[in-house]
């Protein structure tokens, strides 16, 4: 079950970090399979988990175009799913000691990724992952040579049931920030009806808080699991509620009392943290729809019109707007003229971007767009055909399920007072707000 | 060259600097080097005077560096032994723990036997951050030397750590103990009802990764009653809101295992909802994570096809997953379609079928087949939908098309035959196999409907040579159908097809097939329209689904390897449990499994040479009809040489595959020498493995010209077997050897019958010229590996057949008495081991097995320790087959 080693490969195939923890490997062949993998051309083959002839698993995942991979040998039927995860958390710790994860902040930091793969995992079996905690007594600057006594704690807290918290934290005010937030997931088609909708929601927290406190959260709704709701009976009419999918929880949360009384009690770690994340399924009224209008003809113009009209109500407005739409790769000289909101053309991406720093509710503005066609775009049914117009944006203080943060209470045992800011935003990033052509 | 001695030489100065903080910045230069590839074992000895510090940063970077040279150097980190070993006994607990790791990490023998003394005080130690560290260096040494773990009571040791206060330790135990005991010949661990409480109770405050290891130990966990898995299952519940979708899919295979305890439907049916969303919200994740996911989800599906039907929407594919994640979507998507949610997923086919990535459209132009064949309500809808995507005349989706209608038809007969006429509109740009051949057999089955199918068969024909055998076949049963349908327009055709497939295809099964049909288009018109004509059976609907038994044994393995394979682990996975410590130190091979499997080998190979004397005398008997217009000249088998080309070489080989597959490999027998081959010489063995038969060859070359295809058949045999391909061999040039595998699945219709009981297979090969010779086929081959009989089951098994099927023999001379041995033995033959009893010097052992045709052998084995001597019985409902049994076993027993 254990994982043999963990590599690092820049896009190359130059093998930057080895570390292997059990067994023997060659290292050139596994840099020879691993660029076999890499020239795969079969998209529908490029799987994550791959068996070479040899018995050795390689199972990888990319990051700023680095591949972190685990090799392990298939002696034995590995746990795939912890060594995703696994990795994933490598990257994350990375990103807590040095920001941006790429080629060069690896080189820069051998030394100190060489300690962290050191304490992370031991003899191919996950260790410590929580960087709060490695960050005690692995850090990049110089280290300061500490009297072994003084240290002597840190391993009670390194192994300790609240893994996540070292306790030592002193703060002069004490705060939490609470940062709510919905993804919207959707895909509407051309004709403007809502294919599959689905809201990600996370609450974040970061909190400055001394000590170890225990901190109770409520929210507006009774938190309830769909599958509760399934059973009618218990479906209450006066008060509707939030249906959630799934729930789930950061380590720190205590499974069993929410299980029980259904509130929302930990000791939160020391850093920026996701409390929960939920998902909510149920139908979304989709915040913008927009109609297209394309009129093709091959081998010498090709025009668009572009209607996109914001639903939501009228006293809310959203910001840094981004509506993506997709181009002939053989279109050129455009020529585009909008109602509202700047647009620029990218050949780089084919593809048109139309920028708005803020759309107001019951809004709708069009933009039209004409190119030239080369005469290659006759027969060939170019990549971009089938591509869907995708929408960025971002609605702060707005939540699409209504979810709200009714009461933050701390409880630590100095009784200090603490304040706590609550912020919320809805928001789709990049190419998950879908509308098919 | 001489840049590099000189940075080298620099480092070796800074290293030498008295001050500590001038030397750090120098030990991290040298551990850069080292990490991008750099020779630096130059520096040992500067490094190792740094060493005696406080530093824990400088000891950590140093014991990097001696675990990097420990391999290439061991003499070098030798000497770095004395400061470890004060380190072990270190104020600081960190440093304490760093000396554990490390020394546990060096594979050098003397730090080994010096690790013993300090890694029975780090068990014991004050600080759980060194016990942890310890348990998991107990699995390292178990890595290096099993023999030491066992000899200083470890496991015991480890056993009582199981109720430390501290979780990380506790799931660090469970994980070193799982290790061992998997990698031991026998469990050296089981969780037990006082083990399986504190485990569970280390679960709620363990590290996600700690959970993980807890939830799978529980997997070996043999809940005494019902209850006692409901209660389990209650406990693991919170888990399926964790974070981490490692601890998720444990949680839910731990869950899946649990229920097989649980009876009650009603109950199963209550966890599984609670499943169901955990499940679904992993598709949340990164690409990677979904991908596990979704090889996971699709098992689940196939064991509660209900619960996802409502979340079918989020398996539907967004334009920016990675296609391997659509292929898999959609494969989900088909399982959860439904009457009611069929036109939404219809909508969304469709939209994928116009993508770019070409397996993606075929992949969900096929589902739309697929669903048809589901759904009959919604047939109609799909056909229509399918009659759309012809008409976009995209070469590949139209195939595809093509491929699913056929099975369509199948399905439903006479249904939907109006799709014909748009899909022979495109026949111009079918250039794969699968999708002429589909097209090829619509013509036949519809010739009596399609006007001009004379003309569209014509056309196929033009270039018959060149076809793909699958499309020859179909073109000659479909000419068969036109002709019997419309005699006068396909008289021609068929004479033209029949004299080409008889006198110029080199391929037997044509012609084989070809000389079928001409003589039973010759005995009758009538009774060739009967039978070639005749009602054929539907295709069933399940076929993408497994069966239930390999479904739960997948179930029990989720989120592992085996899981996202779809394979069970005993398929892919390298070495068995008893050779499994080779994997790292090939230094001692020759441990007892090694020698045991040597020996095997050996009486393998005797048995062998025996059956080969039996041929001998023996010569084939019936002659394969393989032509009769020229009767093919009668060969007669001369005795087949002893000698053998056992190059030490391919017996190493060999040897690896035999204990990489853990199974019985039989050497390969000439079945055709050099005089009689005329050069060609060919070995082959019938082997089974992945439980499927082989037909293994080695074919040599020893003309001076190269051989072009080659061709074999069997005559029908015993149980029926017959190679579903053609020896995948073309090609093979002068003085040059190949080995290739031919899959021998058992076909009803090529069965002998059984009171011609004969293990000898009559089979011709043609090369230029067709050579007859027989192989033997091991029984073993025969037995399936689903055998096993559970224990309470098996005797009532053994009641419900009278004490007339039964068969008495005594076996005298055996060369194996030790009951244990033989169970291993006979396990590997897929004769499965049900219970064993003793009566004074007589032990009995029951076994059970499969054969391929299901007739099931319950086998009492009574061992006379002293005489050396055994009874065996043998029950079954068909007792033809038990003598050709008896014989089997008492060549094995005996030699």
């Amino acid at each position: 079950m254990a994982c043999s080693g963990i590599l690092i490969i820049n896009p190359k195939g130059t093998i930057l970090i080895s570390r292997i923890y059990r067994g023997e490997f060659s290292i050139i062949k596994i840099k020879n399979f691993f660029n076999k993998i890499r020239e795969q051309e079969n998209e529908s083959e490029k799987k994550p988990i791959i068996e070479d002839q040899e018995g050795t698993s390689y199972i990888f995942i990319t990051h700023n175009s680095l591949d972190f991979v685990g090799i392990a040998k298939t002696t034995t039927n590995l746990n795939v799913g912890i060594i995703i995860e696994f990795l994933y958390k490598t990257i994350q710790v990375f990103q807590d000691y040095f920001q941006i994860v790429n080629e060069e902040s690896i080189t820069d930091n051998y030394v100190l990724i060489h300690q962290l793969l050191d304490e992370m995992m031991d003899f191919g079996y996950p260790q410590l992952s929580e960087s709060s905690l490695l960050k005690e007594y692995i850090s990049s600057e110089a280290n300061q040579f500490v009297e072994s006594n003084q240290k002597n704690s840190i391993t009670t807290v390194l192994t300790s049931a609240v893994s996540w918290r070292s306790g030592n934290a002193i703060f002069k005010k004490n705060e939490v920030y609470v940062d709510v937030s919905e993804k919207l997931q959707m895909t509407i088609s051309s004709t403007g009806r809502v294919i599959n909708s689905e809201i990600i929601g996370s609450i974040k927290m970061f909190p400055r808080l001394t000590g170890n406190p225990t901190v109770h959260l409520g929210l507006n709704d009774k938190i309830r699991l769909s599958e509760t709701l399934n059973s009618t009976t218990e479906k209450s009419k006066a008060n509707p509620q939030i249906e959630f999918d799934d729930l789930k929880f950061h380590p720190c949360v205590r499974l069993k009392e929410f299980e029980s009384s259904r509130t929302i009690t930990f000791i939160p770690p020391d850093i920026k943290f996701e409390l929960m994340s939920y998902r909510i399924s149920g139908k979304v009224k989709p915040p913008f729809l927009v109609e297209t209008m394309v009129e093709k003809h091959p081998g010498s113009r090709i025009e668009y019109l572009i209607k996109v009209k914001s639903m939501f109500n009228e006293k809310w407005e959203a910001k840094k707007v981004l509506v993506i739409i997709p181009v002939s790769e053989f279109a050129d000289s455009p020529k585009i003229k909008t109602s509202r909101g700047k647009c620029d053309y990218r050949p780089d991406l084919n593809c048109l971007i139309w920028f708005f720093k803020i759309f107001q509710g019951k809004k709708e503005y069009t933009l039209k767009a004409h190119f030239g066609l080369s005469s290659f775009s006759k027969d060939t049914k170019t990549k971009n055909e089938k591509q869907p117009i995708t929408i960025q944006f971002g609605m702060p203080n707005h939540i699409l399920s209504g979810i709200r943060v009714e009461f933050l209470k701390i409880y630590e045992k100095s009784n200090y007072e603490s304040f706590s800011w609550v912020r919320y935003i809805t928001y789709s990033p990049e190419k998950f707000y879908e509308i098919r052509f | 060259m001489s840049r590099t001695q000189a940075e080298i030489q620099e480092i070796e100065f800074s290293l030498r600097q008295p001050k500590e903080i001038k030397r750090k910045p120098a030990i991290k230069h040298v551990i850069s080097l080292m990490t991008a590839g750099r020779d630096v074992s130059a520096l040992f000895s500067p490094l190792l005077s740094c060493l005696n510090t406080k530093d824990i940063e400088i000891k950590k970077l140093i014991y990097l560096y001696l675990m990097h040279y420990a391999k290439s150097k061991p003499s070098l980190v030798e000497q770095a032994l004395q400061f470890i070993v004060v380190d072990v006994n270190d104020q600081n607990p960190l440093v304490r723990a760093l000396a554990l790791r490390t020394m546990a990490s060096i594979r050098v023998e003397k730090f080994t036997t010096f690790l013993i003394e300090p890694l029975k005080e780090g068990l014991k130690d004050k600080d759980p951050y060194v016990r942890k560290t310890a348990v998991l260096a107990v699995a390292k040494l178990f890595d290096i030397n099993p023999e030491l773990v066992k000899k200083h009571g470890f496991v015991d040791r480890l056993t009582k750590l199981l109720s430390d206060s501290n979780s990380m330790v506790v799931s660090n135990t469970v994980a070193t103990l799982m290790e061992i005991s998997n990698a031991s010949p026998e469990p050296v661990f089981q969780v037990t009802k006082e083990n399986e409480k504190y485990i569970t109770s280390a679960i709620n405050e363990s590290t996600e990764w700690g959970q993980v290891f807890l939830l799978e130990s529980l997997m070996e966990y043999q809940p005494p009653s019902p209850k006692e898995a409901e209660k389990i299952i209650d406990r693991v519940v919170p888990r399926l809101s964790h974070k981490n979708s490692a601890v998720v899919l444990s949680s839910v295979r731990l869950i899946l295992k649990m229920f097989t305890f649980i009876e009650e439907k009603e109950i199963i049916l209550q966890f599984a909802r609670k499943m169901a969303p955990s499940l679904v919200s992993l598709m949340d994740n990164n690409p990677e994570v979904q991908y596990v996911a979704l090889r996971n989800i699709n098992l689940f599906v196939q064991r509660f096809p209900k619960l996802l039907i409502k979340d079918a929407k989020v398996f539907f594919c967004k334009y920016k997953d990675p296609v391997y994640i659509k292929m898999e979507k959609v494969d989900i998507l088909v399982m959860l379609a439904t009457n009611s949610n069929i036109n939404e997923l219809l909508i969304e086919f469709t939209e994928y079928a116009k993508e770019v990535d070409v397996d993606f459209v075929r992949k969900s132009v096929n589902a739309i087949g697929k669903c048809a064949i589901k759904l009959s309500k919604a047939a109609q809808a799909c056909v229509k939908v399918l009659i759309e995507l012809v008409k976009t005349k995209i070469n590949y989706i139209v195939q595809e098309v093509i491929i699913v209608v056929r099975d369509i038809f199948r399905r439903y007969p006479n249904q939907y035959e109006s799709i014909i006429g748009v899909l022979c509109e495109n026949l111009q740009s079918l250039d794969q196999p699968e999708a002429k051949a589909s097209m090829v057999w619509i013509i036949g089955e519809y010739s009596d409907r399609i006007d001009n199918a004379d003309e569209l068969l014509k056309a196929f024909l033009f270039n018959f040579h060149e076809e793909d055998p699958e499309v020859q076949l179909q073109l000659l049963t479909s000419s068969v159908k036109l002709f019997l349908s419309k005699p006068d327009e396909g008289q021609e055709i068929l004479e033209q097809v029949l004299s080409t497939a008889t006198n110029e295809s080199d391929n037997p099964d044509l012609r084989d097939r070809a000389f079928m049909y001409f003589r039973l288009v010759d005995a009758g018109f009538e009774e060739a329209n009967n039978i070639i004509l005749g009602e054929k059976p539907l295709i069933d609907t399940i076929s993408f689904k497994y069966d239930s038994k390999l479904l739960g044994k997948l179930l029990s393995q989720i989120s592992t390897l085996s899981s996202v394979f779809h394979k069970l682990p005993e398929t892919f996975i390298s070495g068995a449990k008893v050779f499994a410590q080779e994997d790292d130190d090939n230094s001692n091979d020759e441990d007892d499994g090694g020698i045991l499997q040597v020996q095997e080998k050996e009486k393998e190979k005797k048995i062998e040479r025996e059956k080969k004397n039996e041929m001998e005398t023996q010569q084939i008997g019936q002659l394969i009809n393989f032509a009769d217009s020229q009767p093919p000249p009668i060969v007669k088998t001369k005795s087949i040489p002893q000698q053998r080309n056992d190059s030490p070489d391919q017996e190493m080989f060999e040897m690896e595959i035999a204990q990489r597959n853990d199974e019985v490999i039989v050497d390969k027998e000439e079945i055709i020498d050099e005089e009689r081959g005329k050069g060609m010489i060919v070995s082959a063995a019938f082997r089974r493995r992945e439980q499927q038969i082989y037909f293994d060859l080695t074919i040599s070359n020893r003309t001076s010209y190269p051989f072009g295809k080659l061709a074999m058949v069997f005559n029908k045999n015993l149980f029926g077997m017959k190679p579903n391909a053609q020896v995948p061999i073309t090609g093979i040039m002068p003085g040059q050897t190949t080995e290739c595998s031919v899959v021998c699945p058992i076909i009803q219709s090529h069965k002998l019958p059984a009171n011609e009981a004969t293990l000898e297979v009559q089979i011709a090969i043609k090369n230029f010229e067709v050579f007859y010779t027989q192989c033997t086929s091991p029984m073993n081959i025969f037995f399936t590996e689903d055998g096993k009989i559970e224990k309470r089951n098996f005797l009532n098994h053994w009641k419900a057949i009278s004490d007339d099927d039964e068969r008495i023999k005594e076996i005298q001379g055996l060369s194996e008495t030790n009951p244990d041995i033989l169970k291993m033995k006979l396990a590997n033959l897929n004769i499965f081991f049900i219970a064993k009893r003793q009566e004074g010097s007589i032990d009995i052992l029951y076994f059970s097995l499969k054969l391929v045709n299901s007739v099931i052998f319950l086998i009492e084995l009574s061992i006379d320790q002293e005489n050396q001597s055994c009874q065996l019985a043998t029950r079954s409902q068909d007792t033809s087959l038990i003598p050709l049994f008896e014989e089997f076993m008492e060549r094995f027993l005996t030699d």
